[in-house]
């Protein structure tokens, strides 16, 4: 190999380094602004939790902080309120496990792990036999992807169920008003909310309460309004 | 205990009832006294109410003591169906518990059952104030026994139907009536007739002298509160981070009527943004604590720093010295991590006022959260991976139009190679450029393209593309080096000869 053909291959090797990190260097710095403009809309949340708490209005206040919990879940502030709230974290291993990560971070990484695998797939059709590294990024980048997804429409699955019951409600052991009650919910339970049945939704407690309550007693987190 | 008259000198007005059966009627003290005793002169059960009324004048609005007390005596059981009702016209507060105070006293050598409630009423006209009270019970009491009739026990046979006649089995059952007709004559006559009666207890008196409160001084935020009070002000925390709420909790504690207490609170403020006040108040507690009334407001700091809490003034009106009187609370001093600057949202603060701000809490824009923002949808992620199937469609066109061009790509590739002074690419490239040409202008499988068939079609033309054929060969197992000059006439010589054959 002639020296000028060796520096060649390694301006080139460089420049793709090169390239590559001022890539990460911008998401990083996207990132870094999101989850600042995150953890900032949290606190905004927890202040407006802790004014409705001074006002007695514990659903209002559960309310807050489990819409600051799903924009910043590792924050100490969101956690010490939550437990203040006496407001457990619900939902199986896996559901909890995914809601240590924000729903944007997952769409964050889903999305950058999906450009990277589409793009690493089009250098390996570009280069073909020659591609063989972008063939393993394409692996990689596209196993990685998939279970970004995968967590990403979990952590939806958690957001879009979660609930606050909003004054003091039975649980009933069916979808009808003579139903006998199971358990009673306090203003500013937390549940998660699963089929429908006329005016009553099925809901799962902390402490395995479950059963069914009259939707009006209830407010989807996702929901506008408090 | 205090002796009967001793409270009826003090109430100033009290009325005995006597239950005499399904009437109850109040009268003056020395009626129902003989009533009572032409009802009868032996035992008989009577339930009289008095009101004890701690101050003959009064302000208006100023809380007056008040001491109702209903005495149950010889009765067998008493329910009391509410509470004692005070009637008038010039009263806006009456604070009397629903449960009162009960004991046992001897009253003339009697046991008597006493009920007390013990409170204020608040009046609210000048002038005299008539008052009255009700109170509705129901009474369970026995009349009083007849006197036992003397019955000489010689006159006739006590055991007379006693007999048993063992011939006769009715005589058992005579002797078991006459027992019993002996017996229920016995109680009967002890006891007295059983009653059960609901009544109602009332009692009047004279009018109370209440006076107007002095319009000369009084202040402008004189809210109509009477008595003499002391207020304290404290917060939870006195160091708090920036945008944490603090909790405000003002204390009004002493003597009058609380309900008439009302404080604005902290205004708005460049440091402060406040919401409205909420209040409650604790009754007070004969012989333990006076009345008290606590606010609590929130309070947001708008800046950090160490930011003071205003005092909070009250005025009211001092019915002991007879003038009107400011109180306030001590400033408070509240530490707040943060930035010294206000806030931009500080700016659109209203200007300090009485009322408090009561829109809801404010967040500021860029940190306002949208319900919408806090879960992304898969859907979401998909649409903005649709310029990647884009790329992904380019790239495969790209393949699709570099084998179209792969001859105008070798031909680059030889003239770089050569340039470069690599011997075994530039030859492998060769052949390669030789194979494609000649594969697509024939319309033959590359495979098919060989040194044989090149002499075949060309003849004498093909020799420098079978040359460059072969040093490929003889390049990739054998090592050697050609210099880039020689390289860029075998480049030359090649293209010539490609346009010859073409």
């Amino acid at each position: 190999m002639t020296p000028r053909r060796s520096s060649s291959r390694f301006a080139k090797a460089m420049a793709v380094v090169a390239i590559t990190l001022c890539a990460l260097a911008a998401v990083g710095a996207m990132a870094t602004r999101e989850v600042a403009a995150e953890t900032a809309q949290a606190g905004a949340l927890v202040t407006l939790g802790k004014s409705a708490l001074a006002r007695g209005d514990p659903a209002a206040a559960v309310l807050s902080f489990e819409r600051a919990r799903l924009l910043a879940p590792r924050a100490e502030e969101v956690r010490s309120a939550l437990s203040g709230a006496g407001a457990p974290a619900l939902g199986s291993l896996a559901g909890r496990t995914v809601s240590w990560i924000t729903p944007r971070e997952w769409a964050s990484l889903s999305l950058g792990l999906g450009w990277t695998a589409a793009l690493s797939l089009a250098i390996a059709i570009v280069r073909g036999r020659k591609g063989r590294v972008a063939g393993l990024a394409v692996l990689c980048s596209g196993m990685a992807f998939v279970l970004s997804m995968a967590g990403l429409v979990e952590s939806n699955v958690v957001a879009r169920t979660l609930a606050v019951v909003t004054g003091p409600t039975g649980v009933l052991v069916a979808p009808y008003e003579a139903a006998g009650a199971t358990a009673g919910l306090r203003a500013g339970s937390v549940v998660v909310i699963g089929e429908r049945y006329g005016d009553f939704v099925k809901v799962r407690g902390a402490e395995g309460v479950s059963g069914w309550v009259a939707s009006g007693a209830l407010h989807r987190v996702l929901d506008a309004g408090a | 205990m205090k002796p009967r008259h001793a409270i009826v000198g003090a109430i100033g007005l009290v009325a005995m009832l006597a239950v005499t059966g399904a009437q109850a009627s109040t009268s003056a003290p020395s009626a129902v006294a003989t009533e009572a005793q032409a009802a009868s002169p032996a035992r008989r059960a009577h339930a009289s109410i008095g009101l004890e009324v701690g101050r003959p004048t009064s302000w208006v609005g100023q809380s007056i003591p008040v001491v109702v007390r209903a005495q149950f005596h010889d009765v067998d059981g008493v329910t009391l169906q509410g509470t004692p009702e005070l009637k008038s016209d010039g009263i806006f507060t009456t604070e009397l518990p629903r449960e009162p105070h009960q004991s046992t006293e001897i009253i003339d050598g009697e046991p008597v059952l006493v009920a007390t409630w013990a409170g204020t009423i608040t009046p609210s006209t000048s002038g005299p104030l008539a008052l009255s009270i009700e109170l509705p019970v129901r009474l369970q009491f026995h009349e009083a026994p007849a006197a036992p009739a003397f019955r000489d026990p010689m006159d006739g046979d006590p055991f007379a139907g006693m007999d048993i006649d063992p011939a006769d089995p009715s005589s058992i059952q005579r002797m078991f009536n006459s027992f019993q007709r002996s017996f229920t004559h016995t109680v009967a006559s002890s006891l007295g007739r059983a009653h059960d009666e609901s009544v109602t207890l009332r009692a009047s008196g004279r009018p109370l002298e209440i006076k107007p409160l002095p319009v000369a001084g009084q202040p402008a935020a004189f809210s109509g509160a009477v008595g003499r009070f002391e207020m304290r002000a404290s917060v939870k925390s006195d160091t708090v981070h920036a945008s944490d709420p603090v909790t405000l909790q003002v204390t009004v504690q002493g003597q009058g009527d609380l309900d008439r207490v009302e404080l604005p609170g902290v205004a708005s403020s460049a440091d402060w943004k406040t919401y409205p006040t909420t209040a409650r108040t604790e009754a007070p507690v004969a012989g333990k604590r006076l009345g008290r009334k606590t606010f609590e407001q929130t309070l947001v700091p708008l800046h950090g720093g160490r930011l003071t809490i205003p005092p909070i003034p009250l005025a009211v009106f001092d019915p002991v010295l007879g003038r009107y009187a400011a109180i306030a609370t001590a400033p408070l001093t509240v530490t707040v991590d943060g930035a010294l600057d206000a806030a931009p949202a500080a700016a659109a603060m209203p200007t300090p006022g009485l009322a408090p701000s009561v829109e809801a809490p404010a967040v500021s824009p860029a940190t306002a959260p949208a319900p919408g923002s806090l879960a992304v949808s898969p859907r979401t992620v998909g649409l903005r991976l649709l310029p990647a199937l884009a790329v992904l469609l380019g790239a495969i066109a790209l393949r699709m139009a570099r084998r179209r061009n792969e001859e105008r790509g070798l031909r680059r590739a030889l003239r770089r190679t050569a340039r470069l002074g690599t011997g075994a690419a530039f030859f492998d490239t060769a052949r390669r450029l030789i194979v494609v040409h000649f594969a697509k202008r024939w319309g033959v499988a590359e495979g098919e393209v060989t040194a044989q068939t090149l002499r075949d079609h060309l003849g004498p033309t093909a020799d420098p593309l079978v040359v460059a054929m072969s040093t490929a060969d003889a390049l990739r197992f054998g090592r050697r080096e050609l210099k880039p000059t020689e390289l860029r006439f075998a480049c030359t010589t090649i293209e010539a000869s490609l346009r010859d054959a073409t």
